[in-house]
């Protein structure tokens, strides 16, 4: 195993830490839009600290101004998709609404297809379908939990 | 509630997710990948700050140290798929590895150690939604 493999694996552990760490937010009933502001918070720390260690601030100012403008309009899109996620979290499971964040990968494979003229591939259109029917199982899951719920008490 | 807050986390982290490829179509992923998830993570902050400091005043301690978690995960994260590729992982390897590992860790964390139940059909659309993601990773 070399350090490429090592990086490899403490991304992968730290992206699961991700989910689970929502999930301990939620359990210890944490506001939503506390955790999505201490989130960006911590960090935005973080990363400036990183850029200013390697030396790469320089980097930030001689960044073209659609740079900015593409990172801007995407981190606000980021901080409603957190919001959005923690606030769901209340009403669902961890297993089933990480599922869903990390299928929203889809997306950006479906608007390249449509900006960039990218080709759909017999695989990708496959994956697309797949996907579309995850969410779909997953939300007959949601059904399903409520069903249950309403049976076990049915004055809610 | 769930499915509508689910449905607008998908739209916008996809959404979101989309600034890299416009990054790269622009040929500035390469030498700009830095700057941008530093902008990134800071206008994430404003907008979260606007909307938290409106009708709040403070984060309590324990949110601090989740928060912190969080972005300490999160940053750890992106570095580390970073300098997978830069020490000659395979990009279908690291896209298709660390968020796919990352989503089966909190599965079962989910299911082991919060005793979340999940229907068949839930099992069926966790099954399906990896495949779709290994798939789309390979693709």
């Amino acid at each position: 195993m070399h350090l490429g493999h090592l990086f490899l694996f403490v991304s992968l552990l730290s992206l699961g830490f991700i989910g689970i760490f929502h999930k301990l937010a939620d359990h210890f009933k944490c506001r939503p839009k506390a955790i999505n502001v201490t989130v960006f918070l911590w960090a935005g720390v973080l990363i400036l600290i990183y850029v200013l260690i390697t030396g790469r601030g320089p980097l930030v100012l001689q960044a073209p101004k659609k740079l900015y403008l593409v990172a801007g309009l995407c981190g606000f899109l980021a901080s409603t998709a957190i919001l959005s996620f923690q606030a769901g979290l209340r009403h669902g499971k961890i297993s089933t609404s990480w599922v869903v964040i990390n299928l929203s990968t889809a997306l950006p494979t479906v608007l390249s297809i449509l900006v960039y003229k990218e080709r759909v591939t017999i695989a990708k259109g496959f994956a697309l379908i797949l996907v579309i029917a995850a969410i779909l199982l997953l939300w007959k899951d949601k059904q399903q939990d409520e069903k249950a719920g309403s049976r076990l008490n049915p004055s809610t | 509630m769930w499915i509508r807050m689910m449905l607008v986390c998908f739209l916008t982290n996809g959404l979101g997710a989309f600034g890299l490829r416009i990054m790269s179509g622009m040929g500035l992923s390469e030498a700009f990948k830095l700057p941008y998830l530093m902008l990134w993570y800071w206008s994430g902050l404003l907008l979260a700050a606007l909307v938290f400091f409106a009708k709040q005043n403070c984060p309590h301690r324990r949110e601090l140290m989740i928060g912190g978690g969080l972005a300490l995960s999160s940053v750890i994260g992106q570095l580390g798929m970073a300098y997978s590729l830069d020490y000659g992982i395979p990009g279908y390897v690291v896209f298709q590895v660390a968020p796919g590992g990352g989503l089966f860790l909190v599965v079962i964390v989910g299911i082991v150690f919060f005793k979340e139940r999940i229907s068949g059909y839930g099992l069926a659309g966790i099954i399906l939604g990896m495949t779709a993601l290994a798939v789309l990773a390979f693709a």
